[in-house]
């Protein structure tokens, strides 16, 4: 048969007459016990005078969440209740007889003794408790694999996870400490401590959270990115009391990210590509076509000899113009598809040494000055009949289209940026109107000036060989003054290590 | 008499236009421009003199300096102070749709002729100008 159990109305215990002692026995028959309390002096008098008023061998402090475990041993169970309705515990009693009034009064007495006990001193109980759900919520904190940060309103670190610092050690270290001083400890760059800091007083000043992405290398020297955020967490007085700071490695997606933007990028240079040969082919192949279509329409009707020479003479420049157009996109198109261009070092003197040669008939007749400067950048990695292409039609455009008025002068010379070269090739000559032709200055076809030899592909060959290998062309030009072309040429031997 | 301006780089092209032009209308005079810059030179010179504007414009959209599309954004500023109704017609080899699109933006332009332009298109415009 098992105990009855005690009632609790409104804060009030009321002990129940006790039944008959449980079947099991082996109770001890003198002193108390408590479940975690005993060897505080306070609590062994008070369960010894428990035990005494009761006439049972035993009085013991069982958990609140224990009650049926209580039971099974104890006749009597006196729920230990604070004033704010906490549930402490049960002071648990098996007396010898039943118990009376004035003895359940006094007993009652005792347990509110004890409850005020209870309440002035930590118990182990509730220690223990506090430190289980600690080691549960930090064992979250731990295991979670984001880099997790607690800062206070100064941005001194209150807590830190191994998602963010690894090494126990280090974390152990740089509680209570700023990113200034964790710095000066590790010995590492300062400047990663100013950019935390910078952070750390946006969210502070904006109250507000704050998103940014960092790249860093980690121990193993790989660039990580973090996608991190920061907020700012006020107390109920409106005060900044805490700082959050996580992130989430996101270097993965990062990476797939910036493969799908070099993916878009190419696919839209080559729409682009498509829309501009689509428009070619309509102009420039379409265009001879059309006249040549016409001219023999005219042929079959004329009747007169000297009229059927005269259009036979007409049909010839321009099936020759047809040739050249469509010996032109072709070649273009063998460049751009033309992924395995074999590269070499060339060396600049040298090729500009066979500019020269070709071109000396023109350098001879305008007493054109051509000088250069090749001390940055003297050979570059690049294929060399690209390169000759490059310097000849650039070098023969600044000789075609020199202003009359002055003896033209050509400045072809390289530099270094980052670790790219640029290559430019200044002139005196003509210049173009850059405002007027900016969108379609290297386009197939495209003449600016009025000169019997301008056939519009040169600037198209160029561009086309130039961005084959990865590299940009541009132009810079006052009409009247001169052009400088620069043409920035990708590292080519950086990118095949 | 009519007056007609042929903007076209092509010689072949305007030999053949001249051409087809004389043998539908014997009585009209056609001046020729090898850009558009040429052209809206001009146009500026004689703007207000009826006698010596155009009556027709045939102007291509391939050509150096000055290429159609410019020459119509100048021309669509000019043609309200030329002081005549002229009708421009764009002669252009392309077949793209797109630019037969855009040629619709500009007021002036009166139709996109795309080329070869037959003989008998030719005779239709000059005998309702």
């Amino acid at each position: 048969m098992r105990s009855r159990p005690t009632s609790v109305i409104n804060g009030t215990t009321h002990p129940l007459p006790p039944s008959a002692p449980p079947a099991d026995g082996g109770i001890p028959d003198t002193a108390s016990q408590t479940a975690g309390l005993s060897g505080r002096p306070g609590f062994d008098s008070l369960l010894q005078l428990a035990a005494r008023l009761a006439d049972a061998p035993l009085a013991t402090i069982l958990e609140p969440d224990h009650p049926g475990n209580c039971l099974a041993k104890f006749a009597v169970n006196i729920p230990l209740i604070s004033r704010n309705g906490r549930h402490l515990g049960h002071l648990c009693l098996q007396p010898r007889k039943p118990l009376d009034d004035t003895r359940a009064n006094d007993l009652r007495l005792v347990a509110e003794s004890l409850t005020q006990l209870m309440m002035l001193t930590p118990d182990k109980l509730v220690t223990e408790k506090l430190n289980k759900q600690k080691a549960f919520y930090e064992n979250i904190l731990n295991k979670l694999p984001t880099d997790i940060a607690v800062f206070d309103a100064e941005h001194r670190y209150l807590f830190v996870n191994p998602g963010a610092i690894s090494k126990e050690e280090y974390r152990r270290f740089i509680i209570g400490k700023d990113d200034y001083e964790y710095a000066a400890w590790r010995k590492r760059d300062i400047s990663v401590a100013h950019a935390r800091r910078a952070k750390f007083l946006e969210a502070k000043n904006s109250g507000k959270e704050i998103r940014w992405e960092d790249s860093l290398p980690n121990a193993q020297g790989d660039i990580i990115t973090h996608l991190r955020r920061m907020y700012p967490v006020y107390d109920e007085n409106g005060e900044l009391s805490l700082v959050i700071g996580f992130g989430i490695d996101i270097t993965e997606r990062k990476l797939l990210e910036e493969k799908q933007a070099a993916l878009v990028k190419q696919l839209s240079a080559q729409n682009t590509q498509l829309i501009d040969f689509c428009a070619i082919v309509s102009h420039n192949l379409r265009a001879p076509l059309v006249n040549i279509s016409m001219l023999v329409d005219c042929l079959e009707e004329s009747g007169d000899a000297e009229e059927h020479q005269l259009l036979i003479s007409k049909l010839k420049p321009v099936i020759e113009n047809l040739q050249v157009t469509f010996n032109e996109l072709v070649e273009s198109i063998q460049i751009r598809q033309d992924l395995e261009i074999k590269t070499e070092d060339v060396c600049l003197k040298e090729c500009m040494k066979r500019t020269m040669t070709g071109l000396q008939a023109e350098i001879t007749k305008l007493d054109a000055r051509i000088t250069t400067d090749f001390e940055a950048a003297s050979v570059i990695n690049y294929a060399p009949q690209y390169l000759n292409s490059i310097f000849h039609n650039l070098i023969s455009n600044s000789l075609k289209y020199h202003h009359p008025g002055r003896r033209p002068e050509i400045h072809v010379s390289t530099r270094r940026e980052n670790d790219k070269t640029i290559l430019s090739i200044r002139d005196n000559g003509l210049g173009i109107d850059l405002v007027k032709h900016r969108n379609n200055f290297f386009k197939i076809g495209k003449v600016f000036h009025r000169h019997p030899d301008a056939k519009g592909f040169g600037l198209f060959m160029t561009k086309t060989q130039v961005e084959a290998m990865g590299g940009r062309i541009w132009v810079e030009s006052t009409p009247n003054e001169g052009s400088i072309f620069y043409i920035e040429f990708a590292n080519r031997k950086r990118q095949a290590s | 008499m009519k007056t007609i301006f042929l903007i076209d780089d092509d010689p072949v092209f305007v030999y053949l236009t001249k051409k087809i032009i004389c043998s539908v209308n014997v009585g009209c005079t056609i001046r020729e421009f090898a850009d558009g810059e040429l052209a809206i030179d001009k146009l500026k010179e004689i703007c207000g003199e009826a006698n010596l504007l155009p009556d027709i414009i045939f102007v291509d959209l391939s050509m150096p300096v000055m290429d159609g599309w410019e020459f119509l954004n100048e021309y669509d500023r000019l043609w309200p102070s030329l002081g005549k109704p002229i009708e421009l017609f764009i002669v252009s080899s392309s077949i793209s749709p797109q630019e037969v699109e855009r040629s619709k933006s500009y007021r002036a332009v009166t139709d996109f002729l795309i080329k070869p332009v037959a003989k008998g298109k030719i005779a239709e415009i000059m005998s309702h100008v």
